[in-house]
């Protein structure tokens, strides 16, 4: 299932990792300000990272390709990925990477 | 411009994980015009109607029903869908509004402080385009209600009827005077109350819209949870820039509290904006906190509070996501009375209205750092019946062994339809935050009970309930609310069968207003 990583319940998510934009404009605090809604994927590592499965994130844009940032993330492991990297003494790693793509800079001024 | 990723069916659930869903396509909307360009000014506006207005006609064409997503916020399922989810995140603009294109009647003293945002808008946004951006202090302004948060978006959180504690003013629909919705109909709406002209034809023509001036489609649409089409933009009535000055958060005796509350409904309380009592159900002192404050002029220099939005300590640690699934059992075993002690203490230690000052955008930063499992129920009482909600609320709670302090806000009555903070003369908002389990539904219906058997009507938050059944929403509303509700509907969607079907939502069905 295309869920994010951490969203599947306690069976699924082992351990999951949060990184995010934090604070504002001066000192205001912002809650998470995405743009976008959760995508996710799965990438390997194999070998122990001899050979790596690359995530290029190509949603994060306006409709002209104008990149936006990248808001969160989240990367986790469910249990059975965790338990597959155990058994095959992380000969093959899997992981689960979630991202929400940033909002674009709000268009302001004054209607005349 | 209308942005098509990753095409097909994929599994959505909103940011507090409580309902999953399948939708047949995710769409995103932007603000880039057909040349490439991002768009600004009406052009921006007009645009961003059309696109959505075409979305919803691709929509039909696919034979597909539609639903706006803004932040995801809502705890319900009035954010799910099977059918296409756009995504509105990505129109953030917004503008003041020149005079020419007020209509004659609006005060001229009142216009700088209307602004036009975009429904994608997050609250967070808007109160730094409201707050921070203006470097004369003079041409600062602030939102007249808010939540306690600021992640959602203006479109959803005025749609579902989002209230924090206006005492004397009213909750977020209560701002809006006009909204830019697409329906499919070939032609955006400018939404507007006769009784309070604001903008003028002028505008809407300039919006590519056509006008709708009627206060019973405006009271309708205003909280209409994503079934009134796709708002694109909404005209937020601000005021000039204010702060709430909260003492350090007091105990009163429930006996007090109950008094106190009981004054609320005969007199506007002077020198009081904000108002919230907190109260325990297992508690046997009968106290409860209570965090009240005045609206004061802004004075520059109180530095902006630590948020409560994500609970982390200073070197990030924090709880996982999953981990009220993992002690959910262990709650059940522990004394409820031994929690929401603990949960009562605690607030106290980290409630941030508490002896601080600050403008709306610095203090309402916090929610609660929703956990996958936890989802709230909130009732809407009027000030009037609170005192005996009070006793009502603890004698279910404590029959049912729910381990939940419940938050108390009360805000002055809505106009809106089907808006749940509309009773007279003000609305007592009773929150409580509960485990997403089988205990969620007993508790509304042991509720539901407990208030019919008192005689008290009460009403449920759109965006927090376990599920609204076609006799509820008359015991809430009435025959003759819902009626005009639906009659709206139809006025908006110029008694298109296939859309008003293409813009029902399961919630909306089960709820008896499709």
């Amino acid at each position: 299932m295309d869920r994010p990583a951490g969203q599947s319940g306690l069976v699924s998510a082992a351990a999951t990792y949060h990184i995010y934009q934090d604070l504002g404009l001066g000192d205001s605090q912002p809650q998470n300000m995405p743009g976008t809604e959760w995508k996710s994927k799965n990438v390997n590592s194999f070998l122990w990272g001899l050979i790596r499965q690359d995530l290029p994130i190509t949603n994060c844009r306006l409709a002209n390709g104008q990149r936006l940032g990248i808001e969160q993330i989240r990367v986790g492991r469910s249990v059975g990925q965790v338990l597959t990297t155990l058994l095959t003494l992380g000969i093959w790693a899997p992981t689960r990477v979630s991202w929400r793509c940033c909002r674009p800079p709000s268009q302001s001024g004054r209607l005349e | 411009m209308i942005h098509w990723d990753d095409r097909g069916a994929q599994a959505w659930n909103g940011v507090h994980v409580t309902h999953t869903t399948t939708v047949a396509e995710l769409v995103d909307i932007d603000n880039v015009g057909p040349d490439g360009t991002l768009l600004a000014g009406f052009d921006m506006f007009r645009q961003a109607g059309e696109s959505l207005d075409e979305l919803i006609r691709k929509a039909r064409e696919a034979g597909k029903r539609v639903l706006p997503i803004g932040s995801g916020w809502a705890l319900s399922d009035i954010n799910i869908t099977d059918g296409w989810l756009v995504n509105t995140k990505l129109l953030n603009g917004c503008y003041d509004i020149g005079d020419r294109y007020f209509d004659a009647a609006y005060p001229a003293a009142d216009r700088p402080c209307v602004v036009l945002a975009q429904g994608g808008m997050q609250i967070a946004e808007l109160n730094a385009y409201l707050e921070l951006m203006p470097q004369d202090v003079a041409k600062k302004r602030a939102l007249k209600a808010a939540g306690i948060g600021n992640g959602q978006t203006i479109a959803g959180a005025v749609s579902g009827n989002t209230h924090g504690s206006q005492i004397n003013f009213g909750a977020m629909p209560d701002f809006v005077v006009g909204l830019h919705i697409a329906t499919g109909g070939g032609r955006t709406l400018w939404i507007e109350k006769a009784s309070k002209p604001v903008l003028n034809a002028e505008f809407a023509t300039k919006l590519g819209a056509d006008v709708i001036r009627d206060d019973d489609i405006f009271n309708a649409a205003v909280v209409s949870f994503g079934t009134f089409g796709i708002i694109a933009a909404v005209a937020v009535e601000t005021a000039p820039i204010y702060q709430l000055d909260f003492p350090a958060i007091g105990d009163i005796s429930h006996d007090d509290l109950r008094t106190k509350l009981r004054s609320f409904g005969t007199a506007d309380p002077a020198d009081l904006y904000h108002y919230e009592f907190i109260f325990d159900p297992h508690g046997r002192d009968q106290v409860a906190m209570e965090a009240g404050a005045p609206r004061v002029a802004f004075e520059p220099g109180h530095p902006t509070p630590q948020p409560r939005w994500i609970v982390r300590d200073k070197n990030g640690f924090a709880p996982g996501v999953t981990i009220l699934s993992a002690v959910r059992g262990l709650l059940r075993l522990l004394p409820p009375r031994f929690l929401t002690g603990l949960q009562f203490k605690q607030y106290r230690k980290v409630a941030l209205l508490d002896g601080v000052r600050g403008t709306p955008g610095q203090l309402y930063t916090s929610s609660i750092y929703y956990l996958e499992g936890y989802t709230e129920s909130a009732l809407g009482v009027s000030v009037n019946d609170a005192p005996e909600m009070i006793d009502i609320c603890s004698q279910v709670a404590r029959k049912l062994r729910l381990p939940s302090i419940s938050q108390v806000r009360i805000v002055h009555r809505s106009e809106a339809t089907l808006g749940f903070t509309q009773h007279a003369p003000k609305t007592a908002v009773f929150e409580f935050g509960l485990v997403n389990d089988d205990r969620f539904p007993r508790f509304e219906r042991a509720m539901d009970a407990a208030l019919r058997q008192a005689g008290i009507r009460y009403t449920m938050h759109w965006s927090k309930n376990s599920g609204i059944d076609p006799e509820q929403l008359d015991y809430m509303y009435g025959a003759e609310k819902v009626a005009s509700w639906k009659a709206a509907r139809q006025a908006v969607f110029g008694d298109d069968e296939t859309l008003m079907q293409m813009f029902e939502s399961d919630a909306m069905v089960r709820a008896g207003l499709a």
